[in-house]
């Protein structure tokens, strides 16, 4: 589904992420847990081209995707045009949430399929309906997000992800900037989403969730992966043992 | 007919100041359209990564915003530049578009800059194309954060717009100032003037009002918008 070999990033001279290689299997639900300043966010934001690598090769679904980075690290806007398919087929979801503020929740759920896939208002707003219906804010519609609590707002968010239909979605710390009370429901849907065979690549530090939900975790430090594989055996690394030790305390 | 019988020198000049307005409302007009376009060239220059461009915009205007009007008004029509003799009116809507171009770049540029990059990226997400974007989010979201200093601005505008009637463009502070002259009753001749300049200022915060009261009730974030509308004043 998503395959990277070699992915290297640097900021000003800060190597960011060194010669990563990774392999997403369609269906697969992986967790990329570590400190901060590990890179999970960057290697997540290069598989759309959000940032943009310095070097390495990205296959989407069998096509590979060709990138220039601008001054800034970033797509310049030729590529923007070029690589709207890429951002077509896999969604994503912030951390901070990111729905557009001027738009009502539905509305921000059609923008995706109707602005972006041309695809027709009225068949979009059907879909959009049940996907609020399943979790749990149909009432919400016509309502906008500054309404909205952050737990809501960031199951709209997966919502307006799931209306592109896409091939995988990437979580970015979904639930970091959540109240620890909202946790919960957002974290209960994306287990609910894993159920349905849909791709999914979550950066978090809910240790608990990545153990329960993932098929596969990946523990990276210093710009690279340090272990990966089932839950299980991860987590009995000896330098993930002492990572999850520093963040119980 | 008698000129000292209150109201006559009013309701003679009447017609006269009403097209006195409309010189005012339409070079006014004419104007806030060539600087909004020129402000928002110079916005975007001041935003670009060649460093050339960024300090031509600044450079722009740090001249324009430090000069007064009326020295801009002077230069156009009395110095002919370039060889360029100009009418009265044109030169004061090329002094007026050139100066206020440099006040609505900075409430352009301050605009742009305050787009969430989230919600761009967010744009971007769902694979919008960088025009699709700019339409779709940097535009409104931009504009409702801008509306408020941009119409105070062409508030100053249509008040200073007064000054263009030094260089003998017949607007309505000119047409005042003609018939004050040949009847000398300056209480009721300025008196209307003075009124017709307060109907045309309190439509536009008028509409200001009522700009903002939409935006605010739409987003549910007025305190949000005059913030930041605050931090860019």
């Amino acid at each position: 589904m998503i395959s990277i070999t070699g992915l290297t990033k640097s900021y000003n001279s800060r190597e960011v992420l060194k010669d990563v290689d990774l392999r997403i299997l369609p269906g697969e639900v992986v967790a990329i847990i570590g400190p901060s300043g590990a890179g999970k966010s960057t290697l997540l934001r290069c598989i759309n081209m959000l940032e943009v690598p310095d070097a390495g090769r990205i296959h989407v679904d069998g096509r590979q995707v060709f990138y220039t980075p601008n001054a800034r690290g970033k797509l310049g806007v030729l590529d923007q045009f070029r690589l709207t398919w890429l951002r077509r087929e896999i969604s994503m979801v912030f951390q901070q949430f990111n729905l557009w503020p001027h738009r009502t929740v539905l509305e921000n759920l059609l923008e995706g399929p109707v602005i972006s896939k041309r695809q027709k208002r009225a068949d979009a707003q059907g879909r959009a309906l049940e996907k609020l219906r399943s979790v749990g804010l149909e009432d919400k519609a016509d309502a906008y997000p500054a309404d909205l609590s952050g737990g809501q707002q960031q199951r709209v968010a997966i919502c307006r992800a799931l209306m592109m239909d896409p091939k995988a979605i990437l979580f970015d710390e979904p639930t970091s900037a959540l109240d620890p009370e909202l946790v919960n429901e957002v974290l209960e849907i994306m287990a609910k989403l894993a159920k349905t065979g849909m791709t999914m690549v979550i950066v978090t530090h809910e240790m608990k969730f990545a153990r329960e939900v993932a098929d596969r975790v990946i523990f990276m430090e210093h710009g690279g992966i340090v272990a990966e594989g089932p839950p299980d055996v991860v987590f009995q690394h000896p330098r993930l043992r002492v990572y999850a030790s520093h963040l119980s305390h | 007919m008698n000129i000292s019988e209150p109201g006559s020198v009013a309701a003679e000049y009447f017609p006269i100041f009403l097209t006195g307005a409309l010189t005012t409302l339409g070079i006014v007009a004419a104007a806030i359209v060539c600087a909004t376009v020129l402000g928002y060239i110079i916005a975007t220059l001041r935003l670009s990564r060649i460093r050339a461009l960024r300090i031509f915009a600044a450079a722009y205007v740090w001249f324009f915003r430090g000069l007064p009007l009326m020295l801009s008004l002077f230069f156009f029509y009395y110095t002919k530049p370039f060889g360029l003799t100009m009418d009265a009116f044109t030169a004061g809507l090329i002094a007026m578009s050139l100066n206020s171009a440099s006040f609505f770049s900075e409430i352009i540029r301050a605009g742009l800059k305050s787009v969430d990059t989230g919600h761009l990226e967010a744009a971007d997400s769902v694979g919008m194309n960088p025009l699709q974007k700019f339409v779709r989010v940097t535009a409104p979201e931009g504009i409702r954060l801008m509306t408020p200093p941009y119409i105070n601005n062409c508030i100053i505008m249509l008040k200073e717009s007064a000054q263009i009637s030094v260089i003998t463009v017949p607007d309505l502070m000119l047409q005042g100032q003609k018939a004050y002259n040949s009847t000398y009753n300056v209480m009721e001749t300025l008196g209307v003037v003075a009124a017709m300049y307060l109907v045309m200022t309190s439509l536009l915060m008028v509409l200001q009002i009522v700009i903002e009261k939409k935006m605010g009730r739409k987003m549910g974030t007025t305190k949000q918008v005059r913030e930041a509308v605050r931090s860019m004043a």
